[in-house]
């Protein structure tokens, strides 16, 4: 382990004296996070995980590594930090420490809330190895991506991504270093319940699955993580035989936002697919890259979110369940992503002109009776309120929402996720102090700090599902799944937003009832990757028919009908596209319980 | 239910109370008689205070509520602001709420009746007593999520299980809008200017806006005799009245110089939302000097927003004085490049005479050719 953590470079400068040596440690790479916490929620932004100080308002303990020295002598140090919240400044301070002993700036209250390569002085190194710890000065989110050590006289390590991410993948070694994992027949990416139900009904069809997740826990929203609860109807199925995987992985109902973490089942999904000797299972692992064959991929790479260990999967087929789309954007599959006009799509729910508005991400939190009372710190960085405007709850549920075109939900997850703590945090503070007859004897149990993200991309398929499909209960020869939740489209709350306009935080709802509708298969792959099929909120849909088919246990069955055709793609040797043009009668038939 | 049953049920409903208060009260009682239709009206009843100032509304309310085709009775008083405002209920001596099977109340169902009662925004409001409970009973219906579209756990939130009626028959007393609409009425009559001293200090946000219309002209003039009580609701706690005044108000009553002190003073202790609001107040009037200097001296630890309203600031001086304009120019050396960019651009659009500021330009410009 510490030969990963301590990975250097050492690079011969054209100088007469030395070589001079970087050092490069990732904070998500320490030896003892001690509590702190690993996002890779922005890797699509930084092009690597962090480590947080998620600490609901205490002061984590120490995290802290070894790093190992190639040379003795002065250092310069570097630590690539933000503050995030910057109003004006914000809470999220923390020490670097070098041998227990603290440098001398406080990072993390800049006033700026760009990730930047900020000094933190010279020190002297004078045995191999030391010990590096970050230490919370909050508990309120602190958070380092990397600390350099260089003694290359005058260098300043690069801000720009591209020059950074080239710069680290020089010191990590990574394009050296990469492991193969195998060929696989299905190479999923996504372990939430569609990826899940992906996997196991292809292992259980005989294929070769790799599952590949990007947490340390399968199930996404429902992940304890998250903790979203499983919605949509199984029982109403056109095809009996979809749903079965979908139970398996149900742990019950304990609601949105749960203070327990157990009853959303994270050891049962986990426990199910351990059980599925067909399938590899590769968590904490964030696919960024992909390689193409014309239009085939033909291997995906994944890095560790934590050791940032680089592994490629070959496949013949892949499912993106990343919600986000993120391996159809990777390959180019088309998308769309916002709302389209009513005039594009004929729908009259739809808006009236095309823009970026899409769903928001919950970051839901909870809290617990205590038998005595205590205190919550001033939150000034916070998002304000008071007696005219709080949220009087002791929980959060499915309203606590950012995003609604605001904020893009892929390249700003972390400001969103930022923003929901802003108001979490604020409201907290808020109740704690003025309502003490309901809140002294209560205390922050739990806030998510991995957001919940309902609408990313949407993949286009060859046929891409319609409000007019739903209402008019079109069933098309290859109607699949069969859906049930109402066309439920969130917006901004409308009090929210008089109080907080253009940074809502609460949302409403209208639900419009529907009858059990059927989802084609022609949703469910790709129409211009020709090995790519997907399955849960990103697939073939518009922005309102997305409305109804986002829910999880609808998308589980998708990911099961994906894990069915695959194996009928891989029997015939034929493309997603290809089963439903030659084999639609096989696939059926499956869904059907005759095969 | 039926819709015959449900038509019976707000029939009985409308009943007044039997004559008599069950409400214990201080000082002068008002009783004002409240007409809603042809079969309902009440005595809606005004506390006044032993000094003759009006205090509270409340009402003695009997209701029927009815389900399963039987109606029980519940007596039970409502509080009221001056404006409408439920606050709270109590019950007259030896009274009780029952839920379904005459089970009574709990403390914590009288707790939780209270908190439902207290919410103006609940879902209760645009929910058809049809869609919130099943036929003949008392229990939620089970379709109720679909129907009402907030989920059952939001629902069930807003009432009391085995007193879904109840809850709602007294949420719509509460927020009866005849009810409240009379209680704005009656107070708009008696309204005099230590009424709006009163409510301009209150903690009541209610009474707060509604007396501002009052003070502050549609032009955002205010009226000089409240102007102190103004600048409490400014540096108050409740920040939205806070914002809100603040931006109600005419530029040229920001003009003076006490007045931008007392900003400054306000600026310091303020959270950031309500800097943000000052700054941008005070972008959009002459500054004086000695506020300038303030802000300019701050200028490099501030955030990049505050920085921005602040060089903004600047900018729209016509004759910006000298002190924070060697201040932006000294701060040259102390920002970061893009900062000291910013700061370089405006100096030079205002290119004053002075021969320091010139200087440290100059500087500036050679530092950086030679960079």
């Amino acid at each position: 382990m510490k030969t990963l953590l301590t990975l250097f470079l050492a690079l011969l400068l054209t100088t007469r004296l030395a070589a001079q040596h970087h050092v490069l440690v990732e904070a998500e790479s320490f030896e003892n996070p001690n509590g702190w916490v690993i996002d890779q929620q922005s890797f699509a932004v930084l092009k690597s995980s962090y480590l947080m100080a998620h600490g609901m308002g205490r002061p984590l303990k120490e995290a802290s590594t070894t790093v190992k020295f190639p040379a003795k002598g002065k250092y310069q140090v570097w630590v690539r930090t933000k503050d995030w919240a910057p109003f004006p400044k914000g809470p999220g301070k923390f020490l670097v420490k070098i041998d227990n002993k603290p440098l001398q700036p406080v990072f993390g209250e800049s006033g700026s809330s760009e990730w930047k390569w900020y000094p933190g002085g010279e020190i002297e190194i004078s045995t191999d190895n030391v010990k590096l710890s970050l230490q919370d000065l909050t508990g309120f989110n602190g958070r380092c991506d990397a600390i350099l050590f260089t003694d290359a006289r005058g260098f300043t390590p690069p801000d720009d991504l591209d020059a950074l991410t080239a710069f680290r993948k020089k010191a990590l070694g990574l394009d050296d270093s990469r492991a193969e994992a195998g060929k696989f027949d299905l190479v999923v990416v996504g372990g939430g319940i569609a990826g899940t139900c992906a996997a196991i009904t292809a292992s259980r069809s005989g294929l070769k699955v790799a599952l590949i997740q990007d947490r340390p826990v399968l199930g996404g929203n429902n992940s304890s993580e998250i903790r979203v609860h499983l919605m949509g109807d199984v029982d109403k199925n056109y095809y009996p035989k979809l749903g079965r995987v979908v139970r398996e992985l149900d742990n019950g109902d304990p609601g949105n936002g749960n203070p327990d973490a157990k009853l959303y089942g994270d050891a049962r999904k986990t426990a199910i697919i351990k059980d599925e000797k067909n399938i590899s299972l590769f968590l904490n692992t964030h696919v960024y890259q992909l390689e193409k064959s014309g239009d085939r991929i033909v291997a995906v790479i994944g890095r560790n979110i934590a050791t940032n260990r680089e592994t490629r999967f070959e496949g013949t087929y892949f499912a993106d369940c990343t919600g986000d789309g993120t391996v159809g954007f990777l390959a180019e599959a088309d998308f769309r992503m916002g709302r389209e006009s009513s005039a594009e799509t004929g729908e009259s729910l739809a808006s009236e002109k095309s823009d970026d508005f899409t769903l928001g991400t919950s970051n839901l939190w909870a809290s617990l009776p205590i038998d005595s009372t205590s205190a919550f710190p001033e939150t000034p960085w916070a998002i304000p309120f008071s007696d005219e405007y709080h949220i009087d709850h002791h929980k959060a549920d499915w309203e606590w929402e950012t995003g609604f075109g605001n904020f893009n939900t892929i390249t700003q997850a972390e400001e969103i996720r930022d923003h929901n703590l802003r108001a979490i945090f604020g409201n907290w503070s808020y109740l704690k102090k003025n309502k003490p007859e309901k809140y002294a004897k209560r205390e922050l149990a739990w806030v998510a700090y991995i957001g919940g993200k309902r609408e990313s991309r949407r993949l286009t398929g060859d046929h891409i599902l319609t409000q007019m499909d739903i209402q008019d209960g079109k069933v098309y020869p290859d109607a699949a799944v069969t859906a049930t939740w109402t066309i439920d489209l969130h917006f901004p709350d409308k009090k929210n937003t008089l109080y907080f306009p253009g940074e809502e935080f609460m949302a409403a709802t209208k639900h419009i009832k529907v009858k059990p509708y059927t989802i084609p298969y022609r949703c469910l792959y790709s129409r211009n990757i020709s090995n790519l099929f997907m399955a849960g909120r990103n697939i073939s849909t518009t922005h309102v028919a997305f409305g109804s088919t986002r829910v999880m246990r609808t998308c589980g069955m998708m990911g099961e009908v994906v894990g069915f055709a695959a194996s009928v793609a891989k029997r015939h040797q034929l493309s997603p596209r290809g089963v439903y043009e030659n084999k639609l009668d096989e696939l059926l038939g499956i869904l059907k319980g005759d095969v | 239910m039926t819709a015959v049953r449900i038509r019976l049920w707000l029939l009985l409903s409308m009943i007044s109370a039997a004559p008599g208060l069950y409400a214990q009260e201080a000082g002068r009682i008002l009783p004002f008689p409240v007409t809603e239709n042809d079969t309902n009206s009440y005595s809606l009843n005004l506390v006044v205070d032993a000094s003759g100032k009006p205090s509270h509304f409340f009402r003695n309310i009997f209701t029927p509520v009815c389900f399963t085709g039987e109606c029980k009775p519940v007596y039970i008083n409502f509080y009221w602001d001056l404006l409408g405002n439920y606050v709270r209920y109590d019950l007259p001596p030896r009274e009780e709420l029952t839920k379904m099977d005459h089970d009574v109340f709990e403390e914590e169902d009288y707790n939780k009746l209270q908190e439902i009662l207290a919410n103006p925004e609940s879902l209760l409001k645009d929910i058809a007593i049809e869609d919130l409970v099943s036929t003949g009973t008392d229990n939620l219906a089970d379709s109720v999520d679909a129907k009402t579209g907030a989920t059952l756990k939001t629902i069930k939130r807003e009432v009391i299980e085995g007193a879904v009626f109840t809850c709602y028959t007294l949420w719509h007393i509460a927020y009866g809008e005849i009810v409240m609409d009379e209680m704005k009425r009656i107070t708009a009559s008696m309204v005099s200017p230590e009424l709006l001293h009163t409510f301009l200090q209150s903690n009541n946000y209610h009474y707060q806006y509604w007396a501002l219309e009052s003070v502050i002209g549609s032009d955002g003039i205010p009226q000089p005799a409240y102007w102190a009580d103004i600048k409490g609701i400014i540096g108050g706690s409740n920040f939205f009245a806070a914002r809100s005044t603040l931006q109600k108000l005419h530029p040229g009553v920001l003009e003076s110089g006490e007045t931008q002190e007392w900003l400054l003073g306000l600026y310091a202790k303020s959270a950031y939302a309500f800097q943000v609001a000052i700054l941008k107040r005070l972008s959009e009037v002459p500054v004086h000097s000695r506020v300038l200097e303030t802000l300019t001296r701050e200028l490099p630890s501030t955030n990049q927003e505050l920085f921005e309203l602040t060089l903004k600031i600047v900018g729209n001086q016509v004759r910006p004085a000298v002190v924070p304009l060697r201040q932006l120019a000294d701060a040259l050396n102390q920002l970061p490049t893009a900062r000291a960019g910013e700061v370089y651009g405006l100096l030079t659009a205002i290119n004053p005479k002075d021969k320091y500021v010139q200087s440290r330009l100059k500087s500036y410009r050679i530092q950086k050719e030679e960079f």
